[in-house]
């Protein structure tokens, strides 16, 4: 049990894939323009992560190691195109804003590292956890940089007005380098943090 | 490697994919209603909202797709009918006809109200009209006004060629193209009557 927990807690602080590994980043810079289209992407890459896991992990032992790779990308595409209907049948104006980055969630190195690195070793609790997990540390990290993004950049948050109304807005975080900012910030304030914390458990040991 | 590692593979890559085709091909049945729908409500409803008024039920879902003859390889020329309705009554039926303009096709979403069978309004829906030029003309509403009210048999060819209707100068072709429209539109509505009070 408590190496199922933290197989979930990992991808939300120690190994959260966009700040700590540096993965899946194409869709980060691309979609934190707003909260919903983060969201959107978000849900659905926690979607693909946790199947394309439990099928990955649920198969181990009959995948020849040679075509392990064409496995693991015939069962993720499968997955992402089952979020790509969905998400036409249902949410259609997501499907709209998001475009081309659901189906480029095939290629979003998170998704498949994870497969490789932990779900083909490891039972198939573990990897629906470590899924479950690296999809939420994935999707909470969009969110982080996409409301900075968005408050800053157009004074909304979830296209509801949260600034003063004469708030001019910052358009640079809107455009592709404000990305590149917000996350570079990020990347920094994550090192410190992460930096003092362990000075702190070396003090108390 | 053995012959037998080689099987293996074959037979998991071959299983594997095959399932995950048969899951897909699932899905996709599940959700191509939806989709359909989601796709006329986003692409063709601000366009019915334009033509259509006073009515109480949704167009988008009473629908109805006939089929209006045949194109140059055999295929069915598919029109989709829009019903708008008002406490269970007919009051206009929709759809969208082409006709050609300066710069490729035209398509015009029509209404004709019921049961009287005069022509409500139209607007344009795609047109790759210059926008100076022709895209002038898919927004105002000189011509758009000169279509409502008439019955469906009228003469809508432009009247330098004996029709009712008269041509934005400057932008002849696309005037063309929406009269042609709209009277290839007559031409569906008068020939699938049958088919589209039905």
């Amino acid at each position: 049990m408590a190496s199922i927990v933290k197989e979930f807690t990992k991808g939300l602080w120690e190994e959260v894939p966009p700040f700590r590994f540096v993965l899946g980043l194409c869709s980060v810079l691309a979609v934190t323009t707003s909260m919903s289209s983060a969201i959107g992407l978000g849900g659905g890459v926690i979607f693909v992560t946790v199947m394309s896991n439990v099928l990955v992990s649920a198969l181990r032992k009959v995948i020849p190691d040679k075509v392990r790779i064409a496995v693991f990308i015939v069962i993720i595409a499968t997955a992402v195109i089952i979020v790509e209907l969905t998400m036409q049948a249902y949410f259609y104006g997501l499907y709209e804003v998001l475009g081309i980055w659901i189906p480029l969630i095939v290629v979003n190195c998170l998704v498949l590292g994870r497969a490789e690195a932990f779900a083909r070793k490891q039972s198939v609790i573990l990897s629906l956890a470590d899924g479950l997990g690296m999809g939420i540390g994935f999707t909470l990290s969009l969110a982080v940089v996409a409301s900075i993004r968005e408050i800053i950049g157009a004074g909304t948050w979830f296209g509801i007005q949260v600034m003063p109304a004469i708030y001019p807005g910052f358009t640079y975080l809107l455009k592709p380098p404000g990305a590149f900012v917000c996350l570079g910030i990020m990347l920094g304030l994550m090192n410190v943090v992460s930096a003092r914390l362990d000075a702190k458990k070396k003090a108390a040991a | 490697m053995t012959v037998r590692d080689i099987i293996n593979m074959i037979v998991v890559l071959t299983v594997v994919s095959l399932v995950c085709g048969g899951g897909l091909a699932m899905v996709k049945m599940a959700t191509a209603e939806q989709v359909e729908y989601q796709k006329i409500k986003n692409v063709k409803e601000p366009a019915l909202k334009k033509i259509l008024s006073d009515y109480d039920n949704d167009p988008v879902s009473d629908r109805k797709t006939i089929i209006t003859g045949k194109d140059s390889k055999g295929k069915d020329i598919k029109t989709t009918i829009f019903y708008a309705k008002k406490g269970g009554k007919l009051i206009a039926v929709a759809f969208e006809a082409y006709g050609s303009g300066y710069g490729g096709p035209i398509g015009v979403v029509m209404s004709i109200n019921q049961p009287d069978e005069v022509l409500g309004a139209i607007a344009a829906t795609t047109n790759s009209e210059t926008p100076s030029v022709g895209g002038i003309v898919m927004a105002s509403s000189e011509l758009r006004d000169q279509y409502a009210g008439k019955p469906v048999d009228a003469n809508f060819g432009l009247n330098s060629a004996g029709g009712i209707i008269n041509a934005i100068s400057g932008a002849t072709m696309s005037s063309i193209g929406v009269s042609t429209a709209v009277k290839n539109g007559m031409e569906i509505y008068k020939k699938y009557k049958s088919d589209i009070l039905g």
